[in-house]
């Protein structure tokens, strides 16, 4: 079955959209409280929610043990974002039930008991918000949730309770990066409850201009007014990256072209490429096609599709884990080159 | 704790750096913390840090952040026994019932975090019929404004008929 980011159009600013959803058991103690032994139950009722009975979605699903599998392979579903960075790190009993797809990921025992996401190229956070929520009303009907009339879904940590929820855009942002005017829009961005951050999560580096946007606030405003803030504020980001870069062609013309060409060049020809180099090369070209200024065949696959693959942990997982890294940096070049 | 960066000021931030792959750890003052972020945008200061930094604000107004309750006693979930100066060093609860047992401590950090302790969203399909119609109608009522200030007065009609048989509903 296809991924979800596979044969996704890839002609936008907004790459993808996110929605996830916390929530918690009422009868067991949340995760700081919780032995391996409630954990272990409270993993099995989770799976059997999903994947026993005659649910619609059970045949969909899998579940996979997080924290037994190999470090490269955590690490690999970490990158395509299936689960957290601090499921990864997790040493008592965890996992997740994705979907054949790979767009529904319900983590159990992160943070929370549960927490749902759901991820779809482009902008759609809607659609995204729908599903999320329609995989919420399934659990629920064999859990009991820890929900307050007066403060909603109690969760692990108090910037979650609430609607537990938070919705994200990833968007890619290279003409802004490139002007240096980021962080006055991320300080705005701040005041109005929103936060912006690298693609893995809180203390990450942006990689090839990627970012994620999401709400802080979940308390006091519901999944759809939360919603239609991010997007009034990720369009007002958008049309500000369109700005620029119709800005910088005016007045930087030569500049932009030559850093683009390059990039196409590098990639098409190059014999040895790092991830690091590869991603920002990357961002360049799609920024160089969505602006109509490479006019040379489009790679065979998106952009996206690269950085899935071409991650460390990723990579390896195709080409296999006996080579060293300059070794892998001649299959990387390789294998781009193949695309392009 | 002194700022580490001014030694001036406390500090009340928790801030990550990544630099040259190498992860930094500060505790920083508020002036500190902002004038670094501005040098640092790729890693911004981390919510939740912050927000440890908040709970353990040792000298808040009106003793709300004290480990003791009105009788002196020391203030203790008592299903999961968290304690609160446990839950505000960790910043995280050990159960749903944490949330009831610091419950007058816990609304005005609501109201720093999210800027309210009322939530408007979703409730689960089991929750009380009773407080479904009441939340509905809450939001309807919302709604209604809205339509009425973008004078979009059919949509306005439609909602203040779902709103009369709703309270139809309620009435029985
Ligand atoms: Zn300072
Ligand atoms: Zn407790």
């Amino acid at each position: 079955m296809k991924k979800w980011y596979e044969d996704s159009l890839d002609t936008d600013i907004i790459v993808s959209s996110r929605i996830r959803l916390a929530r918690n058991y009422k009868k067991y103690p949340f995760a700081v409280r919780l032995s391996s032994s409630e954990a272990e139950k409270m993993i099995e009722e989770t799976k059997n929610a999903i994947l026993e009975g005659n649910t619609v979605i059970s045949k969909d699903f899998q579940y996979i043990s997080i924290f037994r599998k190999p470090p490269i392979d955590k690490r690999a579903m970490m990158e395509r974002h299936i689960v957290s960075p601090e499921l990864v790190k997790k040493t008592e009993p965890c996992g997740v039930l994705l979907s054949n797809d790979e767009s529904i990921s319900i983590m159990v025992n992160e943070e929370d008991h549960i927490r749902i996401q759901c991820i779809a190229a482009g902008k759609n956070i809607e659609k995204v918000w729908d599903l999320a929520d329609k995989i919420d009303d399934i659990l629920e009907e064999k859990i009991d949730y820890a929900f307050d009339e007066k403060i909603g879904y109690l969760t692990s940590c108090p910037t979650n309770v609430g609607t537990g929820m938070r919705a994200s855009y990833m968007i890619h942002l290279p003409a802004l990066e490139w002007s240096g005017q980021l962080q006055n829009i991320f300080n705005a961005i701040g005041k109005l409850g929103f936060t912006v951050r690298g693609i893995y999560g809180e203390g990450t580096e942006a990689e090839g201009s990627l970012y994620q946007i999401s709400n802080q606030i979940t308390l006091g405003q519901s999944e759809i007014e939360i919603i239609e803030n991010l997007n009034n504020i990720t369009l007002q980001i958008e049309e500000q990256e369109k700005q620029i870069r119709e800005k910088i062609l005016r007045e930087r013309e030569a500049e932009l072209k030559d850093k683009i060409y390059r990039a196409y060049g590098i990639l098409r020809y190059a014999r040895t490429l790092s991830t690091k180099e590869a991603i920002a090369l990357l961002s360049d070209v799609k920024m160089g096609f969505e602006m109509g200024i490479l006019e040379e065949p489009k790679p065979k696959i998106s952009f996206y599709e690269f950085m899935m693959y071409i991650q460390p942990a990723n990579f390896q997982k195709i080409i296999g884990t006996d080579l060293n890294s300059k070794q892998r940096d001649i299959k990387r070049a390789e294998f781009i080159r193949e695309r392009f | 704790m002194l700022c580490e960066r001014c030694g001036k000021n406390i500090a009340t931030v928790h801030v990550t750096h990544i630099n040259n792959g190498e992860k930094v750890e500060m505790y920083l003052c508020n002036q500190c913390a902002k004038e670094t972020e501005e040098i640092n945008f790729d890693s911004p200061i981390s919510f939740q840090n912050f927000l440890t930094g908040l709970l353990g604000m040792p000298f808040g107004s009106a003793g709300q952040f004290k480990n003791y309750n009105s009788r002196n006693k020391i203030l203790q979930c008592p299903t999961c026994k968290m304690t609160y100066d446990e839950f505000r060093n960790l910043g995280r609860f050990g159960c749903a019932d944490c949330y009831f047992a610091f419950r007058e401590q816990l609304n005005p950090i609501f109201k720093k975090i999210h800027g309210d302790d009322i939530h408007t969203g979703k409730l689960p399909n089991k929750a009380a019929g009773e407080l479904k119609i009441k939340k509905e109608l809450q939001n309807l009522k919302k709604e209604l404004q809205k339509a009425i200030k973008m004078e979009e007065f059919e949509r306005a009609a439609y909602i203040r008929d779902k709103i009369r048989a709703l309270e139809g509903r309620q009435d029985k």
